[in-house]
């Protein structure tokens, strides 16, 4: 049983920059939590400090129960694994991957016998003899979790550890990871700036923003359950549309208004934004795939607008709309075609739309 | 405003030869994108353009003039970096006005002349309101912006852009994707844009020349290049996730009028048009390419004998990406995020022949 447990943890450099502010936040036993959030977010200090690497300012740090808040790296049961692999260059991968366990005096048959285990996991037992200047970037960063691997801590660390190989190599790596942690059930906690890596990977997700928590979930649930503006805006690519509108009711029905458009909300939607009550105005999320668009006019397509920018992409296709002077992206089939300066229509699909209060950011819709 | 055109050129460091005898037209007012990964010579393309490095074979010209030996200056084209280099102790309005001021053109613009094209340039990238500020209080894509600004100002024949945006994060690099289509539209002017990034390349080009290692590869329109790709190289290289291969013998099989490949006891089907151009020439081994959303995928038998294992589920925005290993290979599949499966499930999988890609295995180059 290995849960790493964050109680109101703090760290703050030189008395005032707030670096993590009052973060509780549960890894639990054999999950894989990735930390996300954009550069100076928090999130490789958090991490650090779970490895014992910064210190606490304030809050408790608890590994398996037990709490290490003040121990030495060394004694929290924890591997790191960082993206700069620091391996010894002269070296071979197997003295490489050995290294640890050599250290702390393990007999040569048990050496041995972790090594060769930890080579046929991450597929480099062809590679052991070799020394480790003459390996790829991918390979590099296997023999750094290979020496993460052999010790058999109760939790694995890692800090962006392929974010800097090429784009082919690092989905390749992404699924060497997941299927590493399905095969070694370890509890992970995995530091990313890269949505994408964090959706792909991770059981679920712990977004930060400026040291403060904004939500944690599955990736399903961030993403289409957004806590707030922020979250909304940082997961999926290409990103949510964002524009200003205002509630207003007639009748039964609740519209949200803005330039250029009115959109009927759905029942669940208007319950929960009349429950809310007064909110004047707010921001209309949606993301490019859950917006229509057609070359004439529909009933499910109503929104006058002109073309700004179109760009094929394959097996999709993304258009740029101008609604006002706001501009709306939309994600459709690859076989969609229009051409900047054509009159376009589009329309929200309202069960996906979310709003958002403009000053707080919190989503109402949900 | 001109076209641009390579012919043959050669650029050589020591015993590399980063650029080989590649031969490109762009047009004019076209936008044209050379995409390739890190190493395939795009800068060196670029450079040798602009007049910043040596030709070590062959013609580059501009409109009807070959400049090989022009000084930089004098080729009337502007160059944007992926580092911006602004002047850190000039504003931003100072900055985009540096080149209308610079001794070469010392009297050839009054003051009023400067001031309008500083503000028309600076509206069109929405920098308007940002004149009056110093660079260190600007975001990174303000910044680039305001780089661009500084190319865009001279009113250049020809801009070369090297991986103008590639530092800049997910979002920002989104918006100012289409920005720059936009702009290059409104312009007209011809524009030449490095990238290792194939969607970049898509959405933003109206011709694509796919370079490696200095060769060229392909030249088409982003669906040419997307929908026919020339050879392996491109169609690894173009899509995401990227084509899936698989080994089949060189020569087809078939039942009644059905020709079909057969990969260790599996049967892919191929159309009669890929039927002919096999037939043309006798070969050990072909490379069979599957895009993963070409691949269909049931839980149920299907029949086709495509059963595999799940290694591995990813998901990507509303896509679920499975990982799934058939024998000795791992083929990826797109679906849609209501199709699940587990790690360990099999799955069933079947090919639209129409959307199967076949190449030569010795050459590389598409059947």
């Amino acid at each position: 049983m290995a849960e790493v447990n964050m109680q109101s943890l703090w760290k703050i450099y030189g008395g005032t920059v707030e670096a993590v502010k009052d973060l509780n936040l549960v890894c639990r036993d054999k999950e894989f939590l990735c930390l996300l959030g954009p550069s100076g977010c928090g999130k490789s200090t958090t991490l650090r400090m779970v490895a014992g690497l910064e210190t606490v300012t304030n809050g408790r740090i608890s590994i398996g129960g037990r709490d290490v808040t003040m121990a030495p790296p060394k004694d929290r049961d924890i591997a790191m694994v960082f993206e700069n692999y620091a391996l010894y260059p002269h070296l071979t991968v197997y003295d490489n991957i050995a290294m640890p366990l050599k250290v702390r005096g393990f007999s040569k048959a048990e050496i041995d016998q972790k090594v060769q285990h930890a080579a046929s996991i991450l597929h480099m037992t062809d590679l052991l003899d070799r020394r480790t200047v003459r390996l790829g970037g991918g390979q590099k960063q296997r023999v750094g979790i290979g020496r993460a691997i052999v010790r058999n801590p109760a939790v694995f660390l890692m800090d962006e550890p392929i974010s800097h190989l090429e784009a082919q190599l690092r989905a390749q790596m992404r699924v060497e990871l997941k299927r590493l942690h399905i095969e070694v059930q370890a509890t992970t906690v995995y530091v990313t700036h890269d949505q994408l890596e964090a959706m792909a990977l991770a059981d679920r997700i712990a977004v930060l923003n400026f040291g403060v928590l904004q939500q944690v979930g599955t990736p399903t649930e961030l993403f289409d359950q957004p806590a707030n503006q922020f979250v909304a805006g940082f997961i999926g690519t290409p990103p949510m549309n964002f524009v200003q509108c205002h509630l207003e009711q007639e009748g039964d029905d609740l519209y949200a208004r803005g330039q250029g458009f009115s959109v009927r909300l759905p029942a669940d939607k208007r319950r929960k934004l009349l429950a809310d009550g007064g909110n004047e105005t707010l921001v209309l999320g949606i993301r490019p795939m859950d917006v229509r668009i057609s070359r004439e006019q529909r009933d499910d397509t109503p929104i006058a607008t002109e073309t700004f920018v179109y760009e094929p992409q394959g097996e999709t296709c993304q258009a740029t709309v101008r609604l006002d002077d706001q501009l709306i992206s939309i994600e459709t089939i690859g076989d969609f075609f229009t051409q900047a300066g054509e009159q376009v229509w589009i329309g929200f699909d309202t069960s996906k739309l979310h709003l958002f209060d403009s000053r707080t950011g919190k989503n109402l819709a949900i | 405003m001109a076209e641009v055109r390579l012919d043959k050129v050669k650029k050589i460091y020591g015993d590399t030869v980063a650029v080989d005898e590649l031969s490109l037209h762009c047009k004019n007012s076209e936008f044209f994108f050379i995409l390739g990964p890190s190493g395939a010579g795009k800068t060196s393309i670029l450079k040798m353009i602009a007049g910043l490095t040596s030709v070590d074979g062959g013609d580059i010209y501009l409109g009807d003039r070959i400049v090989n030996e022009l000084e930089p200056g004098l080729r009337n084209v502007a160059m944007a970096f992926e580092a911006y280099a602004l002047y850190p102790h000039l504003s931003v309005f100072e900055n985009i006005a540096f080149p209308l001021r610079a001794p070469v053109r010392r009297n050839q613009f009054t003051e009023a002349e400067v001031q309008a094209r500083v503000q028309r340039i600076g509206k069109l990238l929405r920098i308007d309101e940002l004149l009056q500020r110093m660079p260190t209080q600007l975001s990174g894509g303000q910044k680039q912006r305001v780089a661009l600004g500084r190319a865009l100002i001279r009113e250049p024949e020809a801009f070369l852009l090297d991986e103008p945006i590639a530092h800049l994060d997910a979002k920002l690099r989104h918006h100012m994707r289409a920005e720059l289509k936009a702009m290059q539209k409104e312009f007209g002017t011809t524009a030449i844009y490095t990238t290792p990034d194939q969607l970049e390349a898509l959405s933003m080009a109206d011709t694509i020349a796919v370079i490696n290692k200095g060769k060229l590869h392909q030249i088409g329109t982003p669906l040419e290049i997307y929908n026919r790709p020339a050879d392996e190289f491109v169609a690894r290289f173009v899509g995401d996730p990227p084509m899936n291969f698989l080994t089949a013998p060189g020569s087809p099989k078939s039942e009644g009028m059905q020709t079909y490949l057969d990969i260790d006891g599996l049967r892919i089907d191929v159309s009669p048009r890929i039927q002919s151009s096999i037939a043309q020439q006798s070969r050990e081994h072909l490379h069979v390419g599957i895009r993963p959303s070409d691949i269909a995928l049931s839980h149920a038998d299907t029949g086709s004998g495509w059963a595999g294992e799940v290694y591995l589920v990813e998901q990507v925005g509303r896509s679920h990406i499975f990982t799934i290993q058939i024998k000795q290979d791992m083929l990826k599949a797109k679906a849609p995020l209501d199709f699940e499966a587990t790690v360990g499930n099999t799955l069933y999988l079947s090919f639209n022949p129409d959307k199967i890609y076949l190449f030569d295995e010795g050459t590389g180059k598409s059947i």
